[in-house]
């Protein structure tokens, strides 16, 4: 594209407060024209962007959504693409080059990393002998007799707290049988911390900005501040580097019981707490959008330690703006 | 459903607005209409995007067909497709059948730059462009590729004509009066009309005024994908009062 004309950037997940606070982020560029994609009409973000740069996308795991999204980046001629549905990355990741057909680059880790991240089994193997990782075992392959109690249990596979509890004790594992798709992980003591991190096109980390979640409210944070902490930054960037990142990920991690950072997991995505870490004077949509236009990034962006409270806020939109559902097919 | 267009002011035309037949659209058919009505429309086209496995058309015109009458408003259909390469094939079904019994229009887009050998990412013209294919040359393919489009569509509407030049880095004012002229004489031969359109801002001024003045059709456009834009103009409202002038309305 020519230096004039403005980048078209399309954001899907825009219901979600990752699709919200990218589309937040990105709109503070002049040099940016906006659209935004959800598979609910409803979807909040949508009305964020203009009437006319408001679609409708198939879910994530539908046979037709890559068909679908490589058409519509196609025709509204879209420059740079940033999906913010766990489901739709690895999908969107595999057909890069089919999305560079039409012109529209892909500003998300590479298909190798998203799918150490999305494995955390794979992950912790990768991980461990590079950082701290809690002892961890997929379920059919442990003695239940040799973890000390209680232990997180959680799905191989997937994001979120969904399906993440503590068991108490030996007899409640052995009840939970032998899922090859369940991991074991020891429980560690410790304060646990989200560390949003960039890397470059060369996997150089530009910035790993560590919050801590003050309150959860249904796995969201609620209130959180960053906390200036070398050692967590530092996990962070070796944990980047283990798997390859280029462009943004939500490291997690927790202290252990001698106040070490571990890892537990990583998130190959802008996560929804990201407007923290953007007020702390890192933002991240912005310059994961340099990255992907090949624009040459900072040697390394600093940021403040600083605390957010959030609430939920009423948007008003004219009721002619929102059509009753019984006039939607 | 007839496909008359008389001489309606291109403000009261909006014929080019996308549904949820489209796989990206955020309004239904039904609520496209009311927004016609509302903004007081006396012609609207209903088009939704195909490619060649496309195999809903009939339903869609079934839809369409089945929409309640609105007094003074006309109904009118069509598909848009891309031109594929330089020879200006089309992405449209083998069966679609355009004119009776079918759709009323073929809407011929430039999504992509039509290469001789297919359709080139904005990418791979530039770098074309780079390794020194003259401006001109890409601009005449694109201009004999849509000329044949436009006579393969049988019944054709140039949609977004040249919204591609930005992404490529060129602009308009590159093109020759010949590029504009070849255009107008084919839209004249085959009926083909030409959108002035809103969400691209194109064509330019010039474009429109030479269109115009050889007598091509023009109607209103806002590629609308949300009933709340159905119909409603600013730019292209400019190039209307510049149309008036030279007395084509
Ligand atoms: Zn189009
Ligand atoms: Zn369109």
């Amino acid at each position: 594209m020519s230096d004039s004309s403005p980048t078209r950037v399309l954001v899907t997940g825009a219901g979600g407060p990752a699709g919200i606070a990218v589309l937040r982020s990105l709109a503070r560029r002049d040099d940016v024209v906006l659209l935004a994609a959800d598979m609910d009409r409803y979807a909040s973000g949508l009305y964020l962007v203009d009437a006319g740069a408001r679609h409708l996308v198939r879910p994530g795991l539908s046979e037709e959504f890559v068909d679908h999204l490589v058409g519509l980046c196609e025709r509204e001629r879209v420059d740079v693409l940033f999906s913010t549905v766990d489901v739709e990355l690895p999908r969107l990741a595999a057909e890069r080059k089919r999305l560079a057909a039409v012109g529209t680059t892909l500003a998300a880790p590479s298909l190798e990393t998203l799918e150490v991240c999305l494995d955390k089994y794979a992950l912790a193997q990768r991980c461990t002998g590079v950082v701290r990782t809690p002892r961890t075992a997929l379920l059919g392959e442990t003695d239940p007799d040799s973890w000390d109690y209680p232990v997180i249990v959680k799905p191989r596979r997937g994001a979120g707290s969904r399906g993440v509890h503590l068991v108490e004790d030996a007899a409640a594992l052995r009840a939970l049988g032998s899922d090859e798709d369940i991991l074991v992980q020891a429980n560690l003591p410790g304060d646990e911390y989200s560390v949003d991190t960039l890397a470059d096109a060369d996997g150089t980390v530009v910035a790993a900005v560590p919050r801590s979640r003050l309150r959860v409210d249904s796995g969201v944070s609620v209130a959180g501040s960053t906390v200036a902490d070398p050692e967590l930054e530092e996990t962070a960037r070796q944990v980047a580097a283990a798997v390859g990142l280029v462009g943004v990920a939500n490291v997690q991690l927790r202290r252990d019981a001698e106040g070490r950072p571990a890892l537990l997991e990583v998130n190959p995505r802008f996560p929804g707490a990201m407007p923290l870490t953007v007020a702390a004077g890192v933002d991240m949509p912005s310059l994961a959008l340099d990255l992907a236009l090949e624009r040459p990034l900072p040697a390394s962006v600093p940021f403040r330690e600083l605390a957010v409270v959030r609430y939920l806020e009423d948007v008003f939109v004219p009721l002619a703006d929102v059509v009753s559902e019984e006039d939607a097919r | 459903m007839t496909t008359a267009l008389g001489e309606l002011d291109l403000l009261l035309t909006d014929h080019h607005v996308h549904s949820t037949w489209s796989d990206d659209a955020v309004s239904a058919p039904m609520e496209n209409l009311v927004a016609a009505r509302d903004t007081g429309l006396a012609s609207i086209r209903m088009v939704d995007h195909v490619r060649t496995t496309t195999t809903w058309v009939p339903g869609f015109l079934a839809e369409i067909s089945a929409l309640p009458r609105v007094e003074g408003l006309e109904v009118l259909t069509g598909v848009e497709a891309k031109i594929l390469d330089a020879s200006g094939r089309l992405d449209v079904p083998d069966d679609l059948v355009v004119g009776a019994g079918g759709v009323d229009r073929v809407l011929i887009a430039d999504h992509q730059f039509p290469g001789p050998d297919g359709p080139w990412s904005p990418r791979r013209t530039l770098e074309e462009l780079a390794a020194g294919l003259p401006a001109e040359d890409a601009l005449s393919i694109l201009v004999t590729a849509t000329v044949r489009a436009m006579e393969r569509a049988g019944r054709g509407q140039l949609a977004h004509l040249f919204s591609l030049l930005p992404k490529i880095g060129l602009h308009e004012s590159e093109l020759l009066d010949e590029h504009v002229a070849a255009i107008a004489d084919a839209a004249v031969r085959t009926g083909t009309t030409v959108e002035v359109n809103e969400k691209w801002r194109c064509p330019g001024p010039r474009v429109v005024l030479q269109l115009a003045a050889a007598g091509v059709t023009l109607v209103g456009s806002t590629d609308s994908h949300e009933a709340t834009t159905v119909g409603r103009y600013s730019w292209v409202a400019e190039a209307a009062s510049a149309t008036r002038l030279v007395g084509t309305r």
